[in-house]
């Protein structure tokens, strides 16, 4: 996209200032239908977390597929469980990732501190359990 | 720092990632379909194939007022494939 001097720039769509009661039809009603609109930059910033830990959970869902694809000397067994480890922590990753995203939304709406970040502690927790093991494995 | 080149900065910085999100998705369907074509055949084949298409097509077109639908059809996409790698992991 060209750039533009700042004032010949226009807004774009979504940054134009809103009516605060423009957004109350929106979907889920949970979020949009409480508080004001907030900052766009920080709508966007929340959306591109969220993105960013879907993408996440698509790297651990590949790895659990590629993991139980190829032949490794060690037990079978373990190599199996590793792979539906990183799978299903793959589909837990993308669920939470929407749930975070529209609690932050509705937190930045009502002007409520954000939600902490437990679920990432239990991320790295299995990850570092899944990164033994991967470690047993392959020694 | 003037504000409009930087809101300009933020919007392409989000549709490019919902892009970038949008093609890893296909990329592991792509994954996840080898390992049903094998496993499960041409109906696992098919459905993981036609899921990750929809899914994708869904975010791809998505209008953005509609954030909380199209995350979900994103989602969505990935239980789909995250469903079929558990099931091709555990028959394989």
């Amino acid at each position: 996209m060209a750039r533009c001097a700042a004032e010949t720039c226009e807004t774009p769509p979504t940054l134009r200032p809103v009516d605060p009661d423009d957004d109350r039809g929106r979907w889920p009603s949970w979020v949009y239908g409480a508080g004001s609109t907030p900052d766009p930059r920080f709508s966007m910033a929340n959306e591109r977390t969220f993105l960013a830990w879907v993408r996440t959970s698509l790297a651990l869902l590949a790895g659990g597929v590629a993991l139980d694809a190829v032949d490794l000397d060690g037990p079978r067994g373990l190599q199996t469980a590793i792979a539906l480890v990183l799978v299903v922590l793959g589909l837990l990753g993308a669920t939470a990732a929407w749930v975070r995203w529209a609690t932050t939304e509705r937190a930045m709406r009502v002007r409520r501190p954000l939600p902490s970040t437990a679920v990432l502690a239990w991320f790295a927790l299995v990850l570092m359990v899944v990164a033994a093991a991967l470690v047993v494995l392959v020694l | 720092m003037s504000t409009a080149p930087d809101s300009h900065d933020q919007l392409e910085r989000t549709l490019l990632s919902w892009r970038r999100t949008a093609l890893s998705l296909v990329a592991a369907g792509l994954l996840v379909a080898h390992v049903a074509g094998r496993g499960l055949g041409p109906v696992g084949l098919a459905v993981t194939l036609m899921g990750t298409a929809g899914s994708v097509a869904f975010v791809w077109l998505g209008h953005e007022r509609r954030i909380a639908a199209t995350g979900l059809a994103l989602v969505l996409g990935v239980l789909l494939l995250g469903v079929v790698a558990v099931v091709g992991v555990t028959t394989g």
